[in-house]
């Protein structure tokens, strides 16, 4: 685990997102629909945020043969993301779906 | 001739048209087979472990997909995305062998260093051990031979107070002027009872200093 992550503006828009509900786990098509951002970065993304040990992710609780659909996978941050993600989105504010830097 | 031209021209497009949109129909109405095609295609990039997980995790998302193109879409980013995670994973995992392997070096210090301590430790309370005894045992006076080092610091600095509680004999070499006598620094400490040929050689080398000093 390290918390050298270099973010980019999808992912400070992602951890945003997560952030509003940092208790509630959310699947990447929620985070994609909400933020924008394409499968071939958030997944990728999502990947090195949880090896990072500011994501951690668990499998929705159903039974797939039941529901007749595959179990979507439900990410949400650790306490570490959150200090870390409130510490990169501090400097930060958005304004009509934009992120700008204050400084 | 024009008008044939054209007609021809005109029937061509018309058929283009037509296949045109039976292929951009045939490939909407395929666009989800297509789309597990490719989240398949994505997760064969990835190691053993993850495809699992990774299957399943892009196949609930394509369900959530707005529409047959955002399908697609998310397909072909999953495409693009897996060969990234499995080279975070590659790297992760070079990474936990490296870290291994530095673990078992940085054990291999560790032990080195607790046999070393075990042994220095071991060795002195054996010398306590026999010193005590030594004191215990030894009738007469004990004798205490220094390197040179630790004479000259004893001579000039500590003499009367290491004299009276070591009972050394080289006591009388208690002037700070005092060349440092030829004692061999590999003889630390040595003790002897008075009488045995150690100790005379011992005074009688004594003497011998303080005569040519």
């Amino acid at each position: 685990m390290s918390d050298d992550v270099r973010l980019s503006q999808q992912g400070l828009k992602v951890l945003r997102f997560l952030m509003e509900t940092p208790r509630e786990g959310r699947s990447g098509a929620e985070m994609s629909k909400a933020t924008k951002v394409g499968s071939g970065t958030l997944y990728p993304m999502l990947a090195r945020l949880e090896n990072a040990g500011w994501l951690t992710s668990e499998w929705e609780k159903i039974d797939p043969s039941e529901e007749g659909r595959p179990r979507r996978r439900f990410y949400r941050l650790t306490a570490v993301g959150q200090n870390s993600a409130r510490k990169a989105l501090g400097d930060l504010q958005m304004t009509a779906g934009e992120l700008v830097w204050t400084s | 001739m024009d008008l044939l031209i054209g007609a021809l021209l005109g029937l061509g497009a018309f058929l283009i048209g037509i296949l045109g949109n039976l292929v951009a129909s045939e490939f909407y109405d395929r666009a989800p087979t297509l789309a597990h095609r490719l989240v398949e295609l994505a997760v064969r990039q990835l190691s053993e472990e993850d495809r699992p997980r990774y299957r399943e995790e892009w196949l609930a998302h394509i369900n959530e997909c707005p529409g047959k193109i955002g399908m697609l879409l998310h397909a072909a980013g999953c495409v693009l995305g897996a060969s990234s995670i499995a080279r975070q994973r590659a790297l992760a995992l070079a990474g936990s062998q490296q870290n291994s392997r530095s673990n078992h070096r940085r054990e291999g210090r560790l032990l080195n260093l607790i046999k070393t301590r075990m042994f220095l430790a071991t060795s002195l309370l054996i010398l306590l051990v026999a010193s005590v005894l030594l004191y215990a045992f030894v009738s007469g006076r004990v004798y205490h031979l220094y390197s040179d080092e630790a004479l000259i610091r004893m001579i000039n600095n500590a003499a009367a107070r290491e004299v009276s509680e070591g009972r050394v004999t080289h006591a009388s070499l208690n002037s700070p002027e005092q060349q440092p006598l030829p004692i061999n620094p590999m003889i630390i400490r040595i003790s002897a009872e008075r009488g045995s040929k150690k100790t005379e050689a011992f005074l009688k080398f004594l003497s011998e200093s303080e005569q040519k000093n």
